[in-house]
């Protein structure tokens, strides 16, 4: 999904915003005074008086909804609380990372064991000092097809999005698929992968969570930010990845905490 | 939609007043929108930012550069440390070229126009190419190729391509046409230009050539301008420039000296003259200089020429006693000082002051370079001079031409209107224009093919001048075609120049080769067999292929031209003296501006220069370019008239005055910019803008000077004396604000000698400060005592 | 176990300009403005005073034709020890770090500006409008630097993306940063190789040995700013020959 469509879903949810909904318990109206001092008030200010005190009210009380959803929800989507999407293709973590018996079933009708690969298999930029290895990188579609040119059968819909962008069937070869990013830090946070895996290898006391892949080299420490990826079906986010959460890890393990370390 | 905390506050600042929450937020997510490539990237592949080192098209001569790629997108452009050329260092160029690589109106697909009069339409690559080999078969041996002067592989394929189809090939540059390399020719019998030693020199004196910012090869020279500043043994070099209009090159010479335009030649005589009587050098070299000249030198008298160039004759006395005493010594001449009509005699007036110091062929001196290491690839290129063009507008007005193919020049934009080649153009059948932004020529194109940018192509570049030795520039496309951010196109269905004539020509049974890629890679592999040492030594001749596409190139440091290249060829000079020429100016009779106090119709010597950071306008479709300060005015975003501050000032013309300039072939107007650095009587106007055409940052921008130039040539090699033109100004009545980045920083009351400190040779910075204290001490009591006298 | 934290604070980075060798060229201008993701200076901001450029390269005139001289002097921020800018801000967006560097912290800034109006040295820039680019121009973008948006202050950081890159693979390597092997976009560019990049805490490094340089000074000494960016004076040969020419 593009930017346009997405801007226009939280438009729509804004729009539907309703007063009910709101997490504060709003004070009865007191009742229309019928007096200021000892001024008569006209009778339909006497009636508007109260309706402007409840707008004045339903404003504040959205602007507070705001600060709290943007302040404890999740750094994607600020209001609502959704914390996966549906990928253009449906692509099972389970499948490839686990080392666990899986409910899949393989062509042949066996019960499945997940692949067990490991995670800088396909996101193989991730251990890398450059900038490239800021980021988790998805790989190409045609590292994808390597396998799926082959393993999967003809008929697997989801399978035939992928060998369709990769050009294996269909016409067009050139269009990648837009995969939509689930863990993003916000702007002014520059963010490398790299030195974190090397020190939480070096230091595995400090690795957090668990998970059911590979539990050697750098796919042991992921699980530290990005909770039990190998069991999801689709990913979502487990942890915050709030800059408290950054410091706080920061400060236990006697990294810098200069602001430059990470806001440049 | 994800929001960070300063975005946050900003929306629900909005909210409170009522605006649309999410109207303007969302900006950098588009840059960084998760899609994974079709294809692999090899920086993916590898997981670090590569950086690929290519080379760089004529403009920059042949500059090796390293870019960086993220993903897929080149993002940064940075000279190559390892390049002989430019030795790591940049131009304010290198990165405007990704701006034309990404420009937003970059020609999605080929265009088609119908009818002479009619509008372009898209139509597809097939379609084209079509058409363009129909266009090509039907008008054999009446086929004009326009390029650029091209040194690589692109101009041997156009050379091929011409054999084949009896095509014409006209080299086309506005500015730098064949004087320089008849030049060369013409007193050193060199086959092309040569390289200047500045790392050992101690003594330049460079004349017009604007050749720290613009000129020949700025990023090789501006390198050892470095090393010459900092000076073997820490003796730091002289340097004199000589150029009516203080250019940058002329602020960083120690001394500028500012002659009447035109009159260089006789300057530099002068110097010979001076060098001569005082007997500054040996008697050897004297007889030698003498042997080429067969006037009497007595007209070049040191008074009689100071007189001549208004310049001072102590002046003239200390250049020639520094350029005869601190050698080794370099004297150059180019740009505003070949353009004149006695271009070729200034040019090599200038060049023989080198035999008086034996700076031929020596350390320090002006060096030989040896012909390229490809047999097949020419290693010099020049602009055709404007009277060869002349004959060739003349055979299509006669339509002896029936096809065009133009690649690489805006030639609409950059040929002066006098020549009549819009009319001529219009005669021509067929006009196939290669480019990346939709330009002026492209007006008069009947196809018009997207072509792909030096980013994204194959290609070799020469370097002319080459750095004393032997270097081939390799040039690899670093990205592919680059998709839009929503993943549904891409931003420019291009194609490149080469292979595209590669395969019109196979089709049409004229087989030079597959493509640009194999052709070069093979011409690799035939060096890697037929040459011993160089950059790259193998066994192998693939990794050899790859190591020089790794590296950037070839080269040897030992391949240098043979000694007896130079032959100094006798009487050179003498046959071509003469003095300069100007258009004349029609003087209007301004009756409505008789009122005025002041006329401002005097003549002006119109000396236009080469705009920093557009050149002549290639690249003045990158906002970068168009943003860049002037380095003297420090505008930008237009065109303006230089004048000095006091001729201004009486003529009532303030900064930013429109003013209209005329010249006997028409007039432009340009905002005014007074400065003390030019010659009272010259008006300085930059090249680059003016473009009718050229997408959203260049269209319709300022006024091109060079559509105004009087038909003024070089007698001798004929071209274009574009600094020879006479121009009245007048003022318009209307006033804008110049765009220009001087006055953003207010000037605060501070001592002398603050910020820029200035030393003397063998001064501190501490004592070079403390002086500037005293004396502006000294400076304000005096002031005080007057003041106080005077109240008394 | 701290034995793999990277070793922060250990360096004080600085700067060396050699005025003698500038020519005015741009280079480092646009190299910046590349590397650094600056908006576009439209023809409107340029007009309007509010261009933005973290490295400009002034341009002042002495005496008068014929001996009229154009000095150039490149100026950014100075990463002042003693930072005018720093004790103004109210958020503390504008801080000294321990290794030298003034740094500008976007997601602290609530734009008071106050910091540019105390800055000497005029090298802090407000955004007055969100950074705009057209879709296609994105792609250039650095993935490394932060797009600021508006309201915000921003100014030359010395390239502190690349500072950073460059010691993580050091780290990495497990080997020790070289002189000169941090290359900040001006000084990479630079056609003369007059800027200078490096640790003045590293008595061998290039910078250090420049530091001492008789031709050293600082930009605006009066104001006791202690700068970390030293410039090297403009040589005139025909100076002691000839009056002050300031005007």
């Amino acid at each position: 999904m593009d930017l346009e469509n997405k801007n226009k879903d939280h438009k729509s949810k804004l729009g539907n915003f309703k007063l009910p909904k709101l997490p504060i318990k709003l004070p009865k109206p007191p009742p229309p005074p019928t007096h200021l001092g000892d001024v008569e008030l006209p009778k339909t200010l006497m009636y508007l008086l109260p309706v402007g005190g409840l707008f004045t009210l339903a404003f504040v009380g959205a602007i507070a909804a705001f600060v709290i959803t943007a302040w404890w929800g999740q750094p994607i989507p600020v209001l609502g609380f959704e914390q996966t999407f549906d990928q253009p293709i449906n692509f099972p973590h389970t499948v490839h990372a686990s080392t666990k018996q899986l409910d899949y079933k393989d062509a042949d009708g066996n019960t499945m064991m997940g692949l067990g690969t490991d995670c800088t298999f396909c996101h193989r930029t991730v251990n890398k000092t450059t900038a490239a290895g800021a980021n988790a990188y998805i790989p190409p579609v045609n590292f994808c097809a390597n396998c799926h040119g082959v393993i999967g059968t003809e008929d697997n819909s989801q399978l035939n999005i992928l060998r369709d962008a990769a050009g294996i069937i269909g016409e067009d070869g050139t269009s990648p698929i837009n995969w939509r990013r689930v863990h993003r830090l916000p702007d002014h946070v520059r963010f490398v992968h790299e030195p974190h895996i090397r020190y939480l290898s070096a230091n595995p006391e400090h690795i957090k969570g668990e998970t059911d892949g590979v539990s050697t080299g750098p796919s042991a420490v992921c699980s530290t930010c990005h909770g039990n990826v190998a069991s999801m079906e689709k990913v979502y986010q487990v942890e915050p990845l709030k800059m408290r959460q950054c410091v706080d890890c920061h400060r236990d393990n006697e990294a810098p905490t200069d602001c430059a370390t990470c806001h440049h | 939609m994800k929001i960070n905390r300063r975005e946050f506050l900003s929306l629900t600042g909005k909210s409170a007043a009522g605006a649309m929450i999410f109207a303007a937020c969302g900006l950098p997510e588009k840059e960084l929108v998760v899609q994974s490539p079709v294809g692999y990237p090899e920086d993916l592949v590898r997981g670090e930012d590569a950086w690929y080192a290519t080379s760089m098209p004529d403009y920059t001569n042949g500059d090796g550069v390293i870019v960086r790629v993220v993903q897929g997108r080149a993002t940064k452009v940075e000279g190559n440390p390892d390049h002989p050329v430019n030795r790591g260092v940049a131009t304010a160029r290198y990165d405007s070229t990704l701006q034309i690589l990404y420009h937003p109106d970059r020609i999605k697909e080929p265009l088609s126009r119908y009818s002479k009069s009619g509008n372009v339409i898209n139509v597809s690559w097939n379609k084209a190419t079509n058409d363009l080999r129909n266009i090509i078969r039907d008008s054999k041996d009446k086929i004009t190729v326009i390029t650029n002067p091209t040194r690589g592989h692109s101009s041997y394929v156009t050379n091929e391509f011409a054999k084949k189809f009896g095509a014409k090939i006209m080299h086309f540059d506005p500015i730098n046409q064949n004087i320089q390399q008849n030049t060369m020719k013409r007193i050193f019998d060199l086959d092309r230009l040569p390289h200047f030693d500045i790392d050992n020199a101690k003594t330049i004196l460079s004349f017009g050539a604007d050749w720290l910012s613009t000129w020949n090869s700025p990023a090789q020279y501006n390198e050892m301008y470095g090393n010459f500043r900092e000076g073997k043994n820490g003796k730091r070099g002289y340097f004199v420039h000589v150029d009516p209009r203080m250019s940058n090159t002329a602020a960083s010479a120690d001394l500028w000296l500012s002659p009447i335009p035109g009159t260089e030649g006789d300057l530099a005589l002068g110097i010979a003259n001076e060098i001569i009587s005082k007997k500054l050098v040996d008697q050897k070299n004297i007889n030698k200089f003498l042997s080429i000249i067969d006037f009497d030198m007595g007209e070049f008298s040191t008074s009689n020429v100071a007189k001549k160039c208004d310049i001072s004759e102590e002046k003239i006395k200390e250049v020639a006693k520094h350029f005869a005493e601190h050698t080794p010594s370099i004297a150059f001449a180019g740009g505003s000082s070949e353009a004149h009509t006695n271009g070729s005699f200034i040019t090599s007036a200038v060049y023989s002051l080198n035999i008086l110091t034996n700076s031929i062929n020596t350390k320090g001196g002006i060096l030989p370079n040896p012909e390229g290491i490809l047999q097949k690839i020419n290693s010099s290129a020049n602009g055709k001079s404007i009277s060869e063009w002349e004959q060739e507008i003349e055979r299509w007005s006669n339509e002896d031409v029936k096809t065009l193919i133009i690649r690489g020049v805006d030639i609409i934009h950059g040929m002066p209107d006098f020549t009549g080649i819009k009319e001529a153009m219009g005669k021509i059948d067929n006009v196939v224009c290669f480019g990346h932004v939709y330009n002026d020529t492209m007006d008069y194109a009947d196809l018009i093919l997207p072509e792909n940018t030096c980013f994204e192509s194959w290609d070799t570049n020469i370097p002319e001048p080459a750095p004393g030795y032997q270097v081939l520039g390799t040039q690899q496309p670093i990205v592919g075609q680059t998709m839009t951010s929503d993943g549904t196109g891409i931003i420019s269905n291009s194609k490149s120049y080469g292979d595209l004539i590669l395969q019109v020509s196979k089709d049409l049974g004229e087989n030079i080769g597959t493509s640009m890629e194999s052709i070069i890679k093979n011409d690799l592999k035939d060096l890697h067999s037929s040459v011993t040492g160089g950059s790259i030594i193998s066994t192998n001749s693939e990794n050899f292929t790859n190591g020089i596409l790794q590296r950037g190139g070839w080269w040897n440091i030992n391949n240098k031209s043979q000694s007896d290249d130079f032959q100094i060829s006798t009487k050179s000079i003498s046959k071509i003296k003469s003095n300069s020429n100007f258009s004349s100016v029609e003087h209007h009779s301004n009756d409505e501006h008789k009122s005025d106090e002041k006329k401002h119709s005097e003549d002006f010597y119109l000396a236009p220069f080469i705009s920093n950071s557009m050149l002549d306008g290639r690249l003045a479709y990158a906002p970068w370019a168009q943003q860049t300060p002037d380095p003297i005015s420090s505008a930008s975003w237009s065109t303006w008239v230089e004048i000095n501050s006091h001729e201004a000032e009486s003529l009532n013309i303030r900064e930013g005055d429109v003013l209209k300039i005329s010249s006997s072939n028409g007039s432009i107007e340009a905002l005014a910019y007074p400065h003390p650095g030019i010659r009272p009587g010259v008006i300085g106007i930059p090249l680059g803008q003016g473009n009718k055409n050229g997408g959203r940052y260049a269209e319709g921008r300022g006024a091109n000077i060079l559509s105004i130039l009087a038909d003024m040539r070089d007698k001798e090699s004929g071209a274009l004396a574009w600094a020879a033109t006479k121009v009245t100004i007048n003022k318009t009545g209307n006033r804008k604000k110049v765009p220009k980045m001087e006055g953003d920083v207010e000037a605060r009351p501070v001592e002398p000698g603050v910020p820029v400190l200035v030393v003397g040779p063998n001064e501190t910075a501490k004592e070079a400060q403390e002086h500037n204290h005293h004396q502006y001490q000294k400076e304000l009591f005096e002031k005080k005592d007057s003041k106080s006298k005077s109240d008394h | 176990m701290t034995t793999d934290i990277e070793k922060f604070g250990t360096r004080n980075w600085g700067m060396i300009a050699d005025l003698d060798k500038c020519t005015g060229c741009q280079a480092c201008v646009i190299a910046c403005q590349a590397e650094n993701n600056i908006p576009i200076n439209t023809q409107d901001r340029v007009e309007r005073a509010r261009s933005i450029s973290w490295i400009r390269v002034e341009r002042y005139w002495e005496g008068d034709f014929p001996d009229t001289k154009a000095r150039f002097i490149p100026v950014m921020c100075q990463h002042c020890e003693n930072a005018p800018c720093e004790p103004v801000c109210p958020v503390y967006a504008s801080y000294h770090n321990s290794e030298g560097l003034n740094v500008q912290v976007y997601n602290r800034c609530v734009g008071t500006r106050y910091c540019a109006n105390a800055c000497p040295y005029i090298v802090r820039f407000f955004n007055y409008w969100d950074p705009v680019w057209p879709e296609s121009l994105r792609n250039h973008l650095n993935p490394d630097v932060t797009i600021r948006s508006r309201g915000i202050m921003e100014k030359c950081s010395f390239c502190i993306q690349r500072i950073n890159r460059t010691s993580r693979e050091a780290k990495s390597e497990g080997r020790e940063l070289e002189d000169g092997e941090i290359q900040t976009a001006c000084s990479a560019a630079c056609g003369t190789h007059g800027i200078v990049f490096g640790d003045f805490n590293d008595p061998n490094s290039r910078v250090s040995k420049l530091r001492n340089h008789k031709r050293a000074f600082t930009l605006l000494e009066q104001f006791g700013t202690d700068p970390n960016v030293i410039y090297l004076a403009k040589v005139d040969p025909n100076r002691n020959n000839s009056e002050e020419g300031h005007h």
